[in-house]
């Protein structure tokens, strides 16, 4: 009798492991999907815009794609670097406190200041107010994982902002240099 | 066609207006302006980070506004600090130049014959 309610109980959870491992097939299936069907949106619709501004058709989607590539890169990289910033403080960081887009915001804050310090004195006050929309957000009562997409959204447009302005002052500098 | 003059002070976008508009009679840090904006505007109108802070910039190097420090304690994590900006003579000067032209745009008769 024992026996048989082991082995019972043995296949419910096997069924249950193998709906599991469906659904979750199924629902990685879906976002691939989505992300393409996205991607294939945002290149169309870039071309189209730009094809109606005036350009050449072949420029347009040339320049469409690029784009798109270009923000997928930057996107990969922050999210990289991010996942790198996550792992070492695990090990090292006592603080748990700090996590997520937050500790993206501290790692922009550290890198602008040592690397970039005309950039960081320019635009500090541009990662201060995103911080404090986060907190009053939240303190709103607006769902967590909005605020988070946001800030990310947001941390990711200053990073492009500062250093295509840090890339613009190197090229002068280069340029005077000649 | 005529070549765009950054120096010119009846050059001014949208953006720049609006923001030089919200500074005017207080100073405010970014996040105010952006908030001033959008509550001017019913929230028609709002204006991203990504475009608010390179336009202060922008403004702050024609000498439209100033700036400063703020005495509040750093955002905690980053260290970050409050910045507020304010209208100088010749950011009103601008404004006032702007309104003027418009107004005269708006009441010039056409002559005669034109019509």
């Amino acid at each position: 009798m024992m026996h048989r309610n082991r082995h019972r109980r043995r296949t419910v959870s096997q069924i249950i492991r193998l709906i599991r491992r469906g659904g979750r097939a199924i629902a990685k299936a879906l976002i691939y999907l989505a992300v393409e069907f996205t991607v294939y949106i945002a290149i169309g619709g870039g071309a189209i815009a730009l094809f109606w501004l005036g350009l050449p058709s072949y420029v347009a989607l040339g320049l469409s794609i690029g784009l798109v590539i270009l923000s997928f890169t930057v996107s990969f990289l922050a999210y990289r670097q991010h996942r790198r910033i996550t792992r070492r403080s695990v090990k090292t960081d006592a603080s748990p406190m700090i996590k997520g887009d937050v500790q993206l915001a501290d790692w922009i804050a550290q890198t602008l200041a040592k690397k970039a310090p005309q950039e960081w004195e320019e635009y500090q006050d541009w990662l201060h107010d995103i911080l404090l929309d986060r907190r009053q957000r939240l303190d709103q009562g607006d769902p967590y994982w909005r605020v988070t997409a946001l800030t990310y959204w947001r941390l990711t447009g200053l990073c492009i902002t500062v250093s295509l302005i840090k890339l613009r002052r190197l090229a002068i500098a280069a340029r005077r240099m000649r | 066609m005529g070549t765009r003059n950054k120096d010119d002070t009846l050059n001014l976008t949208l953006i720049e207006e609006s923001i030089l508009n919200a500074l005017m009679y207080r100073e405010r840090y970014g996040l105010e302006i952006m908030s001033a904006i959008a509550q001017a505007s019913n929230g028609e109108r709002t204006i991203g980070f990504s475009s608010l802070y390179p336009t202060l910039r922008k403004l702050e190097k024609r000498g439209f506004v100033t700036s400063r420090w703020g005495d509040e304690t750093p955002e905690e994590t980053t260290g970050a600090r409050r910045r507020y900006y304010k209208i100088t003579g010749s950011g009103l000067q601008a404004l006032e130049k702007k309104q003027q032209f418009l107004t005269a745009l708006h009441h010039l008769q056409p002559a005669l014959g034109e019509l």
